[in-house]
């Protein structure tokens, strides 16, 4: 199996041959590789006007091997194989100059390369085959002469139409084009059925002559013809390359064509035609240029096979193109909504026909390039003037258009989408915390206002009282200070009393404390409750939990524990607990008291515990509590304010007040939203 | 290893303090000794977290952090603290009147915050919970007892409206009594969970 080149055909097998090896009499009758290229560089018709400079020359490799020869001494062996392969030169020089070649037309076509070679070889092959066309076109008789006959643009692009057995074939070929993203609405069995009726409407003009207002009617719909017609010819041809060159920046494509020689324009020609035949082939979903679609066959027909029929110069046919325009631009805005479609329309036929119509020399070329250029310049400058770069797809166009939309809607306040404010509560907070701290300080400003001695008293603190009243001189009473400085004017208040009572009756009273800031907070109780400044407060370590091997073990508490100078509680008759935590307060009732039996708990304790002590008081673990500034009045208080105390709670009142209030008022005011709407 | 080694020397404390405790005279010796045990180590670890603070302050004091002003008046107060501990003594009452008149205000005054946030709170659960059977109960229930709180009713000195309110101040047992009994139960339950080695966050 011979390997040939991807691009050209032609038999690659010579370069892969191995040096020493035989080789079959037909391998060594084809040519070689650089004979091939030599022969593809030298076709007469494959020659390009680039082509012209000459391939740099290489240096043979043989002139570099003979340096390196003599520059030193070489073994047998080697020199043996170097002597057989000046003596087989052509073999060596085969391989040698096929790899030179290849590298040779490689770097000679740097910048097109050989893809661009082949490209240029199939644009002239396409080229030669629209000449033949354009040729035969020409070859049809004139019959300028009949003023009922139809524009000689129309009666040349009829000329190049193909036959309709082409067309059939051609809408068969082109139907898998239609199956890619491109949004139609047009199925292939509405074609199908289209193509029949055409043709059963063809079999009726060809025994009924036309009726002016069918020609009318033709005039009118015409301009839309050759687009259809000439959009789908690229595609039949060589669909796969213009895909690939299409895009939709300008820019891009204005590089594009500086880049390509000049007989790649029709490559880009091509590419703008696949365009416009996008662009056109959205059209047919209004149903406007679809009814006359299969006339175009009949007219081609008719053309062709009429001798006397003949096609003007191109230069009579430019100045007539711009009236399709008109038409269809004129027509496409009722049916169409979208702007961008309508100036690509109207442009095709413009751009599309001077590209593409068939040359025989290169003078006609210039001609046709002096031609579209005037004729560039004369495109009005209209707005709506899209070139065919920009245009869009009918989904891009929705997209835009969507986009537009938002874009114009951008900063407007919509009234469905305005958010309901709520209120921010700020002025609210702040009229609720401003009339807190009045309250609190006008209540203070006034003066302590101590608690009626005739006001009820709770039982808890009936019973701590009756306790204290019970002790008598010399008794000793254990004092435990387990608080805090945040709660002490609290609790010191509700204490104190207590202590001076304890102090009068000849109790002996021993201070501990199981927090380091209780140090310094006894101090102050000590002198609201006039006891001696002498009196010692010990700091007991690890609070209740030091004290129960004591508790436990009464020799312990017998000889004294070291870090507890505190040494028997068993000599103590009352305990008095003043904690701001229940837990330690239980801990107490839990760990010490059931190991003795004969020791009385009592507690001074916050307002806000108090409930969790209610079982133990209940149960008789605690014999008596006192809780917060409710239970002030056991005894007196002078830098108690139950003034401040009171306003406070009618403060409190207010707020969970207001709080339903305004929770009820939002409640009524949504259900009359609701009601309204 | 590194999780069982834990667990075991956690799980042998608890049953031995658990002994002690049923066997009282003659584990009293021991219960003594490891609650001496527990108060060196808590001294020794609040002087590490002491040592531990003080340094991470100085790090953010040295780094120039963002806040760090803060961080001196930290560091500043801790060393003034110490060094007029040192040369005063702990008891001494000077030094105790210093320390009192700077930590008594502060916390009386986020204690007083507090008072003002909670109330804040209980105006704005009905606004943000809506009426539900917790909201309402919360509501009635701190209507109640701020009215009682008051005192005027208790003035009005009815024998009836005064047992009315006695029992209705006792009503706060019955939810006490239930927490108690759920925390005994619950603390019971991790001993179990500490000691068989059951409770994670105690290996470490």
């Amino acid at each position: 199996m011979a390997t040939r080149c991807v691009h050209c055909g032609s038999d690659m097998e010579s370069l892969f041959t191995i040096f020493g090896q035989s080789q079959d009499p037909d391998e060594q009758s084809e040519d070689s590789l650089p004979d091939i290229i030599e022969e593809i560089r030298n076709d007469p018709s494959l020659k390009t006007p680039a082509e012209l400079a000459p391939i740099p020359e290489i240096p043979p490799t043989e002139q570099i091997d003979e340096s390196v020869l003599n520059s030193e001494e070489l073994p047998d062996w080697l020199a043996k194989v170097r002597e057989r392969a000046q003596e087989e030169e052509d073999a060596i020089g085969e391989l040698a100059n096929g790899t030179i070649a290849m590298d040779a037309a490689r770097s000679e076509e740097a910048s097109a390369g050989v893809e661009g070679e082949f490209n240029a070889w199939i644009n002239r092959i396409r080229e030669k085959s629209q000449q033949e066309n354009s040729v035969r076109a020409r070859q049809l008789p004139d019959d300028s002469g009949d003023p009922d006959q139809v524009p000689d643009w129309l009666q040349r692009i009829r000329a190049l139409r193909p036959q309709p057995e082409e067309e059939i074939t051609h809408e068969v070929k082109t139907n898998p084009s239609y199956v890619d993203e491109m949004p139609r609405e047009w199925t292939d069995e509405a074609l199908e059925e289209l193509r029949r009726q055409a043709l059963a409407e063809d079999q009726e003009q060809e025994t009924e002559p036309l009726t002016p207002a069918n020609t009318i009617a033709e005039e009118q719909e015409l301009p839309a013809e050759p687009e259809m017609e000439e959009l789908s010819e690229p595609v039949h041809k060589e669909p796969e390359p213009l895909e690939e060159d299409f895009h939709n920046i300008p820019d891009d494509e204005d590089e594009l064509q500086e880049l390509l020689p000049e007989d790649d324009l029709s490559h880009s020609s091509e590419a703008e035609e696949t365009i416009a035949e996008e662009a056109v082939e959205d059209t047919p979903e209004t149903g406007e240029i679809v009814a006359p679609q299969d006339e175009p066959d009949t007219l081609v027909k008719e053309a062709l096979e009429e001798p006397g029929q003949g096609i003007p110069q191109q230069d009579n046919i430019q100045p007539e193109e711009p009236e399709p325009e008109e038409s269809v631009s004129e027509e496409v805005p009722e049916e169409v909504p979208i702007e961008p479609v309508e100036p690509e329309e109207s442009e095709t036929p413009e751009q599309t026909e001077p590209k593409s119509s068939p040359t025989e020399n290169e003078p006609e070329l210039a001609l046709e390039e002096q031609d579209k250029e005037p004729e560039e310049e004369e495109q009005p400058t209209d707005s709506a003037a899209v070139p065919p770069d920009l245009l869009l797809m009918r989904d891009q166009q929705n997209r835009a258009s969507l986009l537009a939309s938002l874009i114009e809607q951008e900063g407007r306040v919509t009234a469905g989408k305005q958010a309901i404010q709520k209120p921010s509560g700020k002025g609210g907070r702040l009229a609720v915390t401003l009339l807190l701290l009045i309250g609190l300080v006008v209540s203070i400003l006034i003066g302590p206002a101590a608690m009626p001695a005739d006001a009820p008293k709770s039982i808890p603190a009936i019973a701590l009282s009756d306790q204290i009243q019970t002790l008598t001189e010399n008794d000793k009473v254990l004092i435990v200070l387990d608080y805090q400085a945040a709660t002490s004017r609290e609790l010191e208040s509700l204490a104190a009393p207590l202590l001076e009572q304890l102090h009068t009756q000849g109790a002996n009273l021993a201070f501990l404390t199981t927090q380091p800031s209780g140090l310094f907070l006894a101090q102050s109780l000590i002198t609201q409750a006039n006891l001696p400044e002498d009196t010692q407060v010990e700091y007991l370590p690890g609070s209740y939990l030091n004290l129960i091997s004591g508790a436990v073990t009464p020799a312990i508490s017998a000889t004294g524990n070291e870090l507890l100078k505190v040494p028997n509680m068993r000599s103590f008759r009352l305990v008095l607990l003043v904690s701001d935590s229940s837990d330690n307060i239980r801990g107490w009732l839990e760990h010490i008291a059931p190991w003795i039996e004969r020791l009385n708990f009592v507690a001074v304790t916050t307002q806000m515990e108090a409930p969790v002590l209610l079982p133990y008081f209940d149960s008789g673990q605690l014999v008596g509590y006192a809780a917060g500034i409710a239970d002030g009045n056991i005894g007196s208080q002078p830098a108690f304010s139950y003034r401040a105390h009171r306003v406070g709670l009618l403060l409190m009142l207010v707020m969970l007040l207001l709080g339903m209030i305004s929770k009820g008022e939002a409640d009524a005011i949504q259900r009359e939203e609701e009601r309204a709407e | 290893m590194k999780r069982l080694l834990p667990l075991i020397v956690g799980a042998l404390s608890g049953l031995v303090v658990l002994a002690a405790m049923f066997f009282v005279p003659q584990g009293s010796a021991i219960l003594s000794v490891v609650l001496n045990w527990v108060i060196v180590v808590a001294s020794v670890t609040l002087l590490v977290a002491i040592a531990s603070l003080v340094l991470t302050h100085l790090c953010f004091i040295a780094k120039g952090k963002k806040g760090f002003l803060l961080n001196i008046v930290l560091v500043v107060s801790f060393i003034t603290t110490l060094v007029l501990g040192i040369l005063f003594g702990v008891d001494a009452p000077i030094f105790l009147r210093f320390v009192g008149a700077i930590i008594r205000p502060i916390e009386t005054a986020l204690l007083g915050l507090v008072a003002l946030v909670m109330m804040s709170a209980a105006m704005k659960i009905f606004r943000e919970r809506g009426w539900s059977a917790l909201t309402v109960s919360f509501g009635v229930s701190a209507i109640v007892f701020l009215i009682l709180g008051l005192g005027f009713l208790q003035n009005l000195k009815i024998p009836v409206l005064n047992e009315a309110i006695r029992i209705v101040e006792g009503l706060p047992m019955i939810g006490a009594r239930g927490l108690l009994i759920g925390i005994g139960i619950g603390l019971l339950m991790m001993a179990f969970r500490v000691l068989f080695g059951m409770e994670g966050s105690e290996n470490g």
